[in-house]
């Protein structure tokens, strides 16, 4: 019994040791090795993963899909309203360009990371070598994926809006027409939840959710609202976002790296 | 020796963990181990499947280590006055274990997880004693 105790405290030392010691950075070229061959094998299962959910979700979800269809049906109905007032903006910025005669300034560049693993948080194969650093921002086009939130040589863990406790600053703007709507804070509370929103704000359902600034980088996509709740006596409204991509059957992200 | 065969499926848990599973099957696993084979050997397999664990999962070394350590002795100082072998003890174990794990890493308390984690625990308790040890006597759940 009393080897097994001093075991116990050696190894609770040892590892208080591996803690103090990752955290100030000195096993850094153990762990940028050790983590080659995780990654890759990593990156294999989570692909494996993917392919078999949607080898086994036709069988599963019929009823699921044919009620997205519906609403995609919806949806494109009144994209193709939205598209034309869109093709109008885009002749405008298009002439404004010309205006200017300068093209759009290259401030931002993309690295493309390949996702490894998903769980509450994201995990890609891009770390502190590539240049990625804490806080950047993670996107897929122009939709927001996350936020870095560790970096490790090769790897790094990113915050996506659905992980518990994130809370995004955003606005809300109405396809096809121009300004806010309103503003808000997106969490993740069982799903996306819009709230901090005036009552005498007006949101619906189909309205766009994208970044306010602050910490994030303004005007990324995040969602689309699918319910506002009903109202109660509170100050403030909420309502139910629905994220514009599905996090965990993403393969490839993009990490938006300041040149 | 043999007994730290374990530290294989324990690894590739610990992949499928970092990969994309939310079951927590390394500490069900360690969680076992440390109930059915008592003794240092639980205390090295839980130091090592949270060294694993900790690389899979890209986390800061040594944390869930320490984690693990601590549930293997907390098991240990049980085992001495009471009979930690029994599934529905395993089961409530496993599955608090697991609810605090998700809300000191995650931030939440996973109370699906832990109730899948129960089941499973269960289930391998049962088996486990039926069939590898059923020297001790009737199963009572």
């Amino acid at each position: 019994m009393k080897k097994e105790v001093f075991l116990f405290l050696f190894l609770t030392f040892f590892s208080a040791l591996l803690v103090f010691g990752d955290k100030r950075g000195m096993f850094k070229r153990i762990r940028g090795i050790l983590d080659q061959p995780i990654l890759a094998i990593e990156e294999k299962i989570y692909s494996l993963s993917i392919s078999a959910s949607q080898f086994l979700n036709p069988f599963s979800s019929k009823k699921r899909l044919l009620k997205e269809i519906a609403e995609l049906r919806e949806e494109n109905w009144r994209l193709v309203v939205d598209q034309n007032a869109l093709s109008l903006c885009l002749e405008e910025n298009e002439q404004m360009r010309k205006l200017l005669g300068a093209p759009l300034p290259a401030k931002w560049k993309f690295l493309p990371a390949k996702v490894v693993g998903i769980g509450e948080e994201m995990r890609v194969d891009k770390g502190e070598k590539d240049g990625v650093e804490t806080g950047m921002m993670v996107v897929e086009e122009n939709i927001l994926v996350g936020k870095v939130k560790s970096v490790s040589e090769r790897s790094s863990i990113i915050l996506l809006p659905t992980t518990p406790g994130q809370k995004i600053p955003v606005l809300i703007k109405r396809p096809g027409k121009g300004g806010v709507q309103a503003r808000g804070i997106l969490e993740a509370s069982g799903g996306l939840i819009l709230s901090w929103v005036l009552q005498s704000e007006d949101i619906q359902k189909g309205d766009l959710v994208v970044t306010g600034g602050e910490d994030w980088l303004p005007d990324l996509l995040v969602g689309l609202i699918s319910e506002v709740l009903p109202k109660s006596a509170e100050i403030y409204q909420k309502a139910r976002v629905k994220p514009l991509v599905e996090y965990d059957k993403l393969r490839m992200v993009f990490v938006i790296i300041s040149k | 020796m043999r007994n730290y065969l374990i530290l294989f499926p324990i690894f590739l848990f610990a992949l499928l963990q970092g990969a994309f599973l939310p079951l927590n099957l390394v500490l069900l696993v360690v969680i076992f181990f440390a109930v059915f084979r008592p003794g240092k050997e639980s205390f090295l397999v839980a130091f090592f499947s949270g060294l694993f664990l900790d690389l899979a999962k890209g986390i800061t070394l040594g944390v869930s280590s320490l984690i693990l350590l601590f549930i293997c002795y907390l098991l240990r100082v049980y085992s001495r006055h009471f009979n930690s072998r029994q599934p529905i003890f395993l089961a409530i174990f496993s599955s608090l274990a697991a609810i605090l794990w998700s809300r000191v890493f995650q931030g939440f308390f996973d109370w699906r997880g832990g109730i899948i984690l129960f089941v499973l625990a269960l289930f391998l308790a049962v088996t486990l004693r039926s069939f590898w040890f059923p020297d001790e006597g009737k199963i009572k759940i």
